[in-house]
């Protein structure tokens, strides 16, 4: 019997689609099939090896007739945009196990275009309806907003250190051909940027795009007999949380209790520590996140993320590289961005990145969903 | 009905008549535990408190008073909502412990307007058959 992060099962495929950013002429289904398509090619794998299935929005059933497969384990976990490394975890513990031998994971979204897009706002008799809709807090930059001021002033931090975290990230989009933001910035235009959900300027939001990713999952075993060129990238640690999605209900403005969770789980799992990681992915929807990942995982102590990003740690050449294909805030964002963080971790690990990192061989990509509701982490090796 | 937009109104659940009912009377609804005396303000039918598990909780009316723990400054117009952009919505603080989010008002929607720590207290906003519960600084007529 094969464990689930003991290296027995890899990923095999991941791609995007042939573009991100404005595709008004795809729906979310067809970026989806796009995205797999590409995926399968790059793990030299055709449709009928496909006996496991996620995605999550378009709902599964809808995806895989499109897609034009019945797969056999279906996995439409929807906790938002870390919904893709909960359904990698899910997909390695069924491969382990065996109720399925080559998952294929699915991300489409028309974040921009709003093309075949289906709606995932929360209910008005919900908790977030009842409490936040009818205060305001309709969008997702307002209710992450809110606990940011007091974050920053409890640990003398300030504005400055969103902007640097903008700054910090733009410096790999800039080495990445097909990021939205490529031109270097300043803190000073990061501040001076449009004000949205202050403490949040424009520039310290993440883009609204169109795009798609997906993953091809199975056997570390039968990878070695794929015809490819690529590294697998096995699993070694997971974790999965939820959490109330209120900001009334955090802790404390310190702590996104469900992102520490997970981390320890997949820290835990995984056998690693903070300082064994090599290559950092946190769900940066907004410039706050970074800060909360950095120390909530315990990559840094209380308060020393403004400062541990400002010093450089995180840019290229950096200690520990973050967010290297520019993150949500540059690259791309197409509303559920968890995607594109696990596949930017693939490049890294087989070497294929566009700001390609020397000497990665762990990856920590750490997820978000739903405001504070969900957190998804994953530890992914190249080492077999 | 129709001044109000499709997100201002509430629509209560079993767990939440009470709070609606009481934000109606112009009290804002909180619970306590009876066993440790935690107050909080998550509504669950079958409610238990949610430091020691305890099923043994009251609704509770809080003071109304509190301070802001955090705010966000909001940009954007959203009628029956809030007042004109710019405007602020504050995670506060009651005194009680539980945080409540909500709008704040009379308050210059600048940065400097607010202050972390500001002492504020309730009011009720009427949207037909409901008032919501907002706050002003503490004081304030």
């Amino acid at each position: 019997m094969t464990g689930l992060h003991d290296r027995s099962v890899a990923i095999v495929g991941a791609a995007e689609t042939d573009n991100v950013g404005a595709l008004p002429t795809y729906s979310a289904l067809a970026l989806g099939q796009e995205a797999a398509r590409n995926a399968l090619s790059d793990a030299g794998l055709d449709w009928a090896d496909v006996d496991g299935f996620a995605t999550t929005n378009p709902q599964p059933w809808e995806a895989a007739y499109y897609l034009g497969i019945q797969p056999g384990w279906v996995d439409g976990t929807m906790i938002g945009g870390c919904s893709y490394l909960a359904h990698v975890r899910h997909a390695a513990a069924a491969i382990a196990s065996g109720a399925a031998t080559t998952v294929l994971i699915v991300h489409g979204e028309s974040g921009r275009s709003q093309v075949g897009a289906p709606s995932y706002g929360t209910g008005a008799s919900s908790p977030v309806g009842q409490f936040e809709y009818t205060q305001g807090l309709v969008m997702p930059n307002l209710v992450l907003a809110l606990p940011v001021l007091r974050f920053l002033r409890d640990r003398g931090m300030s504005r400055r250190d969103l902007a640097e975290v903008v700054v910090a990230q733009r410096e790999w989009a800039h080495l990445n051909p097909r990021a939205f933001k490529r031109d270097l910035t300043t803190v000073d235009q990061v501040l001076g940027a449009r004000p949205n959900a202050y403490p949040f300027t424009s520039d310290m939001c993440c883009l609204v795009t169109d795009g798609g990713g997906a993953l091809v999952l199975t056997s570390t075993e039968r990878a070695r007999d794929l015809r490819r060129a690529s590294t697998p990238v096995v699993v070694i640690g997971s974790g999965e949380r939820t959490d109330s999605a209120l900001a009334s209900q955090m802790p404390s403005a310190d702590e996104m209790h469900a992102v520490s969770l997970s981390g320890q789980d997949a820290f835990r799992t995984s056998g690693m520590t903070p300082t064994d990681v090599d290559h950092l992915m946190i769900y940066d929807a907004f410039a706050s996140i970074p800060l909360y990942g950095l120390e909530n995982l315990g990559f840094v102590g209380r308060g020393e993320s403004g400062s541990f990003i400002t010093e450089g740690h995180t840019r290229p050449g950096g200690s520990l590289p973050l967010n290297t294909n520019g993150g949500g805030l540059n690259y791309t964002h197409t509303g559920m961005y968890g995607m594109f963080a696990i596949i930017e971790a693939v490049r890294q690990l087989r070497g294929e990145a566009a700001a390609q990192v020397a000497d990665a061989h762990t990856s920590f990509v750490q997820g978000i969903g739903m405001m504070y509701a969900a957190a998804a982490s994953l530890v992914l090796s190249n080492e077999l | 009905m129709t001044a109000y937009g499709p997100l201002s109104l509430p629509t209560p659940t079993p767990e939440t008549q009470n709070f609606w009912a009481a934000a109606g009377h112009g009290e804002l609804l909180i619970q306590r535990c009876r066993t440790d005396g935690t107050y909080f303000s998550y509504w669950r039918k079958d409610a238990f408190c949610p430091t020691c598990r305890s099923a043994d909780v009251e609704d509770a009316v809080a003071s109304g008073h509190g301070f802001v723990y955090s705010f966000v400054i909001n940009q954007r117009d959203l009628p029956g909502i809030l007042p004109p952009a710019p405007s602020v919505i504050a995670l506060v603080e009651l005194d009680e412990g539980p945080r409540i989010a909500a709008a704040l008002s009379e308050v210059q929607a600048t940065p400097e307007g607010v202050d972390l720590d500001m002492r504020v207290e309730v009011r009720f906003d009427r949207r037909g058959d409901f008032a919501v519960p907002y706050f002003v600084p503490e004081g304030e007529k």
